[in-house]
């Protein structure tokens, strides 16, 4: 009678743990994703519209229209990863935000909508104003997670309309890191080897990154990110970026300058 | 533009093949789409990010010249 009863409830947990499973890959379907949407952008007068499904190798996205942008909602997690505003651009009153004052508004953002924010290791990789020419500028900062010297996939980015003081676009990518983080490729071998890819040039510039990548659907890779620069031939840029896996050395991508 | 185009786009930064081809692909499609011609390069951009490797790579230089809020339509015939 024990052992009967000992077996029905692991039947029962086994059971649990296979809806749990079901669930948790499933996708979260289009009218719940249209609802984070509508939480995130906090606008009821906004008239959201499912667009189509994206498939990256980072993720499968929900994309949605809502007449000020666009939305993109991760197909199982429900976390929206990616959005743009149109009407940023349009000034509203000249606030003309200095530098500083911009990294505020990015950094306090990136704290409201990406989860956990401040309490991991976020550096901040990038920040610059790039001039769009007549479609005006933005002010760009990206975060990156840093865990014992190697970039992470969990990235934070936010651009920024100077004069509006408004946000341009944001992205938030959230992953569970499920790679190893000890390359047995040292930056040394690593640069050698890109050299190779670019056997005639002279060498000017060069920068290395550790960065976990999804080389393919759903893969987290250890990489190292190259980006060699030559002397330039007959005013063409020479070198270009190479990605090596920091386990095997195998070369998974070669881009010259254009 | 002195040469009577409408917009003129162009990068400020160093592109390379693949994320040169990951703006393209993004942009053209999003103004077939019915994106302006600057809603299509910035969108096309941020798509570029979440391409591996991660990041802009000079695809976030973009610079454009003249009428940047346009959409691009097909030459058809008739009057318009």
């Amino acid at each position: 009678m024990k052992k009967e009863f000992i077996i029905a409830i692991m039947c029962i947990f086994v059971t649990i743990l296979a809806v749990y499973a079901v669930i948790a890959t499933a996708p979260i379907g289009v009218d719940i994703a249209k609802e984070k949407v509508q939480e995130f952008v906090n606008d009821p007068s906004v008239n959201i519209q499912y667009q189509n499904t994206e498939c990256l190798n980072l993720g499968d996205y929900y994309t949605f229209s809502t007449g000020n942008g666009q939305v993109y909602v991760n197909m199982y997690t429900g976390v929206i990863e990616r959005s743009s505003f149109i009407d940023a651009r349009k000034s509203s009153g000249e606030i003309r935000l200095d530098y500083a004052g911009a990294e505020m508004v990015a950094r306090e953002y990136a704290e409201e909508k990406y989860c956990g924010f401040a309490d991991m290791n976020m550096q901040l990789i990038k920040s610059d104003s790039e001039n769009h020419g007549d479609a005006g500028s933005e002010n760009s900062f990206i975060w990156r997670e840093n865990i014992e010297g190697v970039l992470t996939p969990n990235t934070v980015v936010v651009n920024i309309h100077p004069a509006s003081g408004r946000i341009v676009s944001y992205i938030g990518i959230q992953r569970e890191i499920n790679c190893v983080l000890e390359p047995e490729l040292s930056e040394e071998d690593a640069l050698k080897i890109a050299e190779k890819q670019f056997p005639d040039i002279r060498v000017t510039e060069t920068t290395a990154e550790l960065s976990i990548e999804y080389t393919k659907p759903d893969v987290q890779s250890l990489t190292w990110v190259i980006t060699m620069k030559g002397k330039p031939e007959d005013h063409v840029l020479q070198g270009g970026l190479v990605v090596i896996d920091a386990l095997t050395g195998e070369v998974l991508m070669t881009s010259p300058y254009l | 533009m002195d040469k009577g185009a409408d917009i003129c786009i162009g990068f400020d930064g160093e592109i390379e093949v693949e994320n040169g081809k990951c703006w393209s692909e993004g942009f053209w499609d999003r103004v077939r789409n019915g994106e302006t011609v600057s809603d299509a390069a910035r969108n096309a951009k941020d798509g570029c990010f979440s391409q591996w490797p991660t990041g802009y790579h000079g695809v976030d230089t973009y610079e454009i010249s003249g009428s940047y809020n346009s959409y691009l339509t097909p030459a058809r015939y008739g009057v318009y």
